[in-house]
């Protein structure tokens, strides 16, 4: 690497401060809130050592359910989000018809703020007067008809579908980026050697796109982790508890005044996210080539 | 040279002035609710409010299950709307801290009409900080269609929860659905039971100065129990039909003049509504209803709920004299008079200022068959560290409905939740 092209560390170091002292610290203070009784019923604030870390993993409340769902949240929707804007994004980089209209319509949904989706969403899937219902049934197929956000059994998976509608354009707008940079070369090369579609895609687009895939995959898995609004205008957590997440636990604390108790969840994401995205970087890069 | 100055002193005074003054005449309010806590009348009313005064009402309705989330959300954070909602009673102190979050209302012009009762509910420590906007003068009961328990063979309103539920199976039979059940809403599948749990301190004397007093729990108490156990009884045996956990409550008027159900968990006005509704395809008349209590556990005791949705002006409110003269307006005997009689949902208000109550005379003979004996205050009136946890215990209730929790386990985790809130509280009892 030339030295002399690198800029001198002091030009970071406004965003470093803005950063720490909006972001950083605030964070610490917080950390720091998740050993105390803060709430709003007190003025005062007392040490309570590790006692809301034992409430959250006693078991005796509901949060390691609401911990197996957001991972379950995060895993299906990183997959699916990944595995579908993948296709997109191979499909509309070139060869096809109007594929910056199909490449617009496929982006749309994610420019739509999330509370817009969730509430559109809990109209459409109403089980009685919804679109969706109402549609299946006018074409006679009544049997698929079903209480998407209300059946215990769907509710979830119907979040997670909404939210893989919601996101697979933004994926697949950031992968199909990476393939107009994968230089041409390299297909030309394959050609010649006689490759397939298949093959040009698993050994020229696919190793290419490890870059871009990685980040892709980061990104869903941290929204994943911290997802609140998707859930909280669709469910709400319910029906029952059935699709609570971690951050709409969090959210229920802190505005029941508990504050402590919402820091200290909010605390364990933090680490559980800081640890997961680091090693998932480091994993997926790991061949990465260093100049 | 000090002539120029001068003039720009003048000049930017002059436009200091105007400026202030413009924004007297512009000045907004936010007044932040709960779904069906503002009506369309009192809208109505904040319109002549502007004529007269050139304040502008931004009325803020928050779905119902996202309402105390979001509104503790904003007090906490020090970004409360100028005038809030919430359901008067003991969390006005305990959750909504009130004495730092709203502004003492004692010295108004109309304290004096504001009905006592009412006002014991929005005061802590002898201090009023809120009006409570609602028809607190009648409960919620269930509303039924008389005409539909006569085609099912049904002679007798039911007293008991055997006798209820051997009607329920009746309107089944007869193809009606026996009870509209709004669940989506999340909080009015609480008021099915706390709405009709006096019975409760008649056949256990003391039991609410106990739980109050932390010397029992409500997982302890058999009663309880077998209250949830019926209320998940209706839920299990089909009498909610088959969308409950989706229905919400703002159609419930439209579906019980529909004829598709039977009864719902109602105030009396709604009676008005029904009849007046689109759906009343029937041809539904106001005699064609009627009024008893849920006899689960068999009660047979009024409930009596002076708590409400009430109004507080928030501490924080840049707009604090703008808001007082919102409340004074729709207090006035004009704005009462105009809210009874262009919301048939409100047959009175707790303020006497000179209007004409709308008691139907269903209404008037319900209530008049129950003396003092034969009532009692709902329970989220009476124990503490219960009503700010009404949309956990109606996620509760839900999830008891699918099979996630049984009775007893949301017994378990309102004791939880109530000693979560004391200990926060720094209660002593809990200590």
């Amino acid at each position: 690497m030339n030295k002399a092209k690198t800029y001198p560390w002091y030009f970071a170091a406004g965003a470093l401060l803005i950063y720490t002292v909006f972001s950083v610290i605030p964070g610490l203070i917080g950390i720091g809130y998740a050993f105390t009784d803060w709430s709003a019923y007190s003025n005062e604030l007392h040490f309570v050592g590790l006692e809301n870390f034992a409430t959250v993993f006693s078991g005796k409340s509901d949060y390691l359910h609401y911990i197996s769902n957001t991972l379950l949240f995060t895993l299906i929707t990183t997959v699916s989000k990944t595995v579908l804007g993948l296709l997109f994004a191979v499909a509309l980089s070139e060869g096809i018809k109007f594929k910056n209209f199909h490449r617009g319509v496929m982006y749309l949904p994610s420019v739509l703020p999330i509370l817009v989706t969730g509430l559109t969403f809990t109209s459409i899937l109403n089980p009685k007067v919804g679109f969706l219902n109402s549609f299946l049934r006018a074409i006679g197929l009544d049997f698929l008809a079903q209480k998407w956000l209300v059946d215990p059994k769907i509710a979830f998976g119907s979040v997670m579908a909404v939210d893989i509608w919601r996101g697979v354009g933004y994926i697949m707008t950031m992968l199909i980026v990476g393939i107009l940079a994968i230089p041409r070369v390299y297909y030309e090369a394959v050609a010649v050697d006689g490759a397939n579609a298949w093959q040009r895609f698993r050994y020229v687009t696919l190793p290419m796109l490890r870059q871009t895939l990685a980040v892709t995959i980061v990104l869903n898995v941290i929204y994943g982790l911290k997802v609140f609004d998707m859930v909280y205008a669709l469910t709400n957590g319910g029906p029952g508890h059935r699709t609570e997440v971690m951050y709409t636990a969090v959210f229920k604390m802190m505005s029941k005044g508990l504050y402590a108790e919402g820091t200290t969840i909010s605390s364990i994401m933090f680490i559980f996210m800081a640890v997961i995205g680091y090693f998932m970087v480091k994993i997926l890069t790991k061949d990465e080539v260093v100049e | 040279m000090l002539k120029k100055c001068l003039a720009g002193v003048i000049a930017c005074t002059a436009a200091i002035a105007m400026t202030a003054t413009a924004f007297a005449a512009d000045t907004t309010i936010t007044l932040m609710a709960s779904q069906d806590w503002v009506k369309d009348a009192e809208m109505e009313l904040g319109k002549k409010f502007e004529e007269e005064t050139g304040i502008h009402v931004d009325y803020q309705i928050v779905p119902a299950d996202q309402y105390q989330d979001l509104l503790l959300t904003r007090l906490n954070s020090g970004e409360g709307p100028d005038i809030f909602g919430t359901q008067s009673g003991f969390a006005i102190d305990t959750t909504y801290n009130v004495k730092e979050n709203a502004v003492d209302l004692s010295n108004e012009e109309w304290a004096d009409a504001y009905s006592v009762f009412s006002k014991e509910q929005t005061s802590v420590d002898g201090v009023n900080y809120g009006l409570t906007y609602f028809d607190t003068t009648t409960d919620y009961y269930i509303i039924y269609n008389k005409k539909l328990f006569e085609a099912a063979g049904i002679t007798e309103v039911p007293t008991t929860f055997e006798a209820f539920e051997a009607a329920c199976d009746a309107l089944l039979e007869s193809g009606v659905t026996p009870i509209y059940e709004p669940v989506a809403d999340g909080w009015h599948q609480t008021m099915l039971w706390t709405g009709n749990a006096q019975v409760l301190d008649k056949l256990d004397p003391g039991i609410i100065d106990k739980l109050n007093k932390n010397e029992t729990t409500f997982a302890e108490n058999e009663n309880m129990k077998t209250m949830l156990e019926q209320l998940n009884d209706l839920a299990q045996k089909g009498y909610f039909g088959d969308n409950y956990m989706s229905d919400e409550f703002a159609s419930a008027e439209g579906y019980m003049a529909s004829g598709e159900f039977a009864m719902c968990e109602l105030k009396p006005g709604a009676i008005a509504s029904i009849v007046a509704s689109d759906m009343n395809t029937e041809g539904y008349t106001e005699d064609d209803f009627g009024m008893f209590l849920l006899p689960l556990l068999d009660n047979q005791y009024l409930n009596v709920h002076p708590c409400g949705p009430s109004r507080f002006i928030y501490s924080g409110s840049k707009n604090i004299d703008a808001a007082k003269q919102y409340l004074a307006y729709i207090v006035s005997k004009d704005s009462v008079q105009y809210l009874i009689d262009n919301e048939p949902t409100i047959e009175n208000l707790p303020i006497e200022v000179g209007q004409t109550p709308a008691y139907s005379e269903t209404t008037k003979a319900f209530l008049d068959s129950f003396d003092d004996e034969h009532s009692g205050m709902v329970l989220q009136d009476v124990v503490t560290y219960f009503n700010e946890q009404w949309m956990d215990i109606s996620a509760n209730i839900a999830a008891m409905f699918i099979g996630d929790m049984t009775a007893e386990e949301v017994l378990q985790a309102i004791d939880e939740g109530r000693a979560q809130l004391a200990a926060a509280a720094g209660d002593e009892a809990w200590q």
